[in-house]
């Protein structure tokens, strides 16, 4: 499928305005909010690392949706939506993983420890980095994309005891920001959320969401313009 | 207030460059597959300019015409 004018557009509108956002996102973080006194600087990163993590979790529900619509409709749009949005959400889920760690080193002593969250996180990125991997390892494209759906739906499973399992277990020392916990604020390194703290959680939650949808976005189209290609490639060789 | 400036910076550098890493991963794709169309473009060009012309040829005569003529022989 080729992009229309209308369409290049508005993902080139998208585009920029994602720009736009990231940018502002990031000075907010550096600027709006104060520096948090039990954790001074390191806290700011916490606007990325959620940011990314609600980015990611857009994309892996957006690849749910796509697999439930692909395996009703098995029409191949489907597929290429949850696929791309399965690399988009692993890539930003990436970014979730690695500024968490390196903001546990100075409030947790480690960069990284088999707490119930970080563990069900790390299964939650393999989860999702087998899905690429498997997809890649079948051959015939309408048992790929059965599979890919299939996996894609299972596969939420992981994302959905991330988010649970610091509000049920009570040996987590992940921070819980919003609603209940059964840890105490002592043990996770929790910290007050002040109005510009929450103000820049919120933009920064916005940003991400909507970068991941741009991004979503444009690996749709080269998934679109693969298949193109692919197409007028055989039928050079029909002619031949 | 402990002093965690290098920790912050460090990890938005890497965040961010994630996040580049991903954006150039993308760009990177797109402008291979369209290399491959201007390819593919000129391929089908240089097909067509290659292909035979066709001029007119002499109508093959009927079959039951050969038969006569043979006939008459």
């Amino acid at each position: 499928m080729e992009y229309t004018e209308n369409r290049n557009f508005w993902l080139r509108v998208m585009t920029y305005v994602s720009a736009f956002l990231l940018v502002a996102a990031t000075i907010m973080s550096f600027t709006y909010p104060g520096a948090e006194r039990s954790m001074g600087e390191v806290q700011r990163l916490f606007y990325i690392h959620l940011g990314s993590f609600f980015g990611s979790f857009l994309t892996f529900s957006v690849a749910v949706v796509a697999g439930i619509y692909y395996l009703r409709t098995r029409d191949n749009k489907w597929d290429r939506l949850e696929a791309s949005s399965v690399e988009i959400g692993l890539g930003l889920s990436a970014v979730t993983i690695v500024t968490g760690a390196i903001w546990a080193r100075p409030t947790w002593g480690t960069y990284w420890t088999w707490d119930p969250r970080l563990t069900t996180i790390a299964i939650m990125w393999l989860t999702y980095a087998a899905y690429l991997f498997l997809r890649s390892a079948i051959e015939d494209p309408e048992r790929k994309r059965r599979f890919a759906a299939v996996y894609a739906i299972i596969a939420f499973s992981s994302v959905i005891l991330t988010i649970v399992i610091i509000r049920v277990r009570p040996d987590v020392i992940h921070p819980t920001v919003a609603g209940p916990s059964t840890t105490s604020a002592d043990v996770r390194g929790e910290f007050n959320v002040t109005p510009r703290i929450r103000d820049t959680v919120f933009f920064n939650i916005f940003t991400y969401c909507v970068l991941s949808a741009v991004l979503t976005w444009h690996r749709i189209r080269i998934e679109n313009k693969s298949d193109f290609i692919q197409e007028r490639k055989l039928s050079i060789l029909g002619n031949m | 207030m402990p002093d965690t400036l290098d920790y912050m910076i460090t990890g938005y550098a890497l965040g961010l460059a994630l996040v580049a890493l991903i954006i150039f991963s993308i760009w990177w794709r797109y402008r291979s597959l369209k290399a491959d169309e201007a390819a593919l473009a000129r391929l089908e060009q240089d097909i067509r300019e290659s292909a035979p012309v066709k001029t007119a040829q002499p109508k093959p005569e009927p079959a039951s015409e050969k038969a006569d003529v043979a006939e008459a022989l």
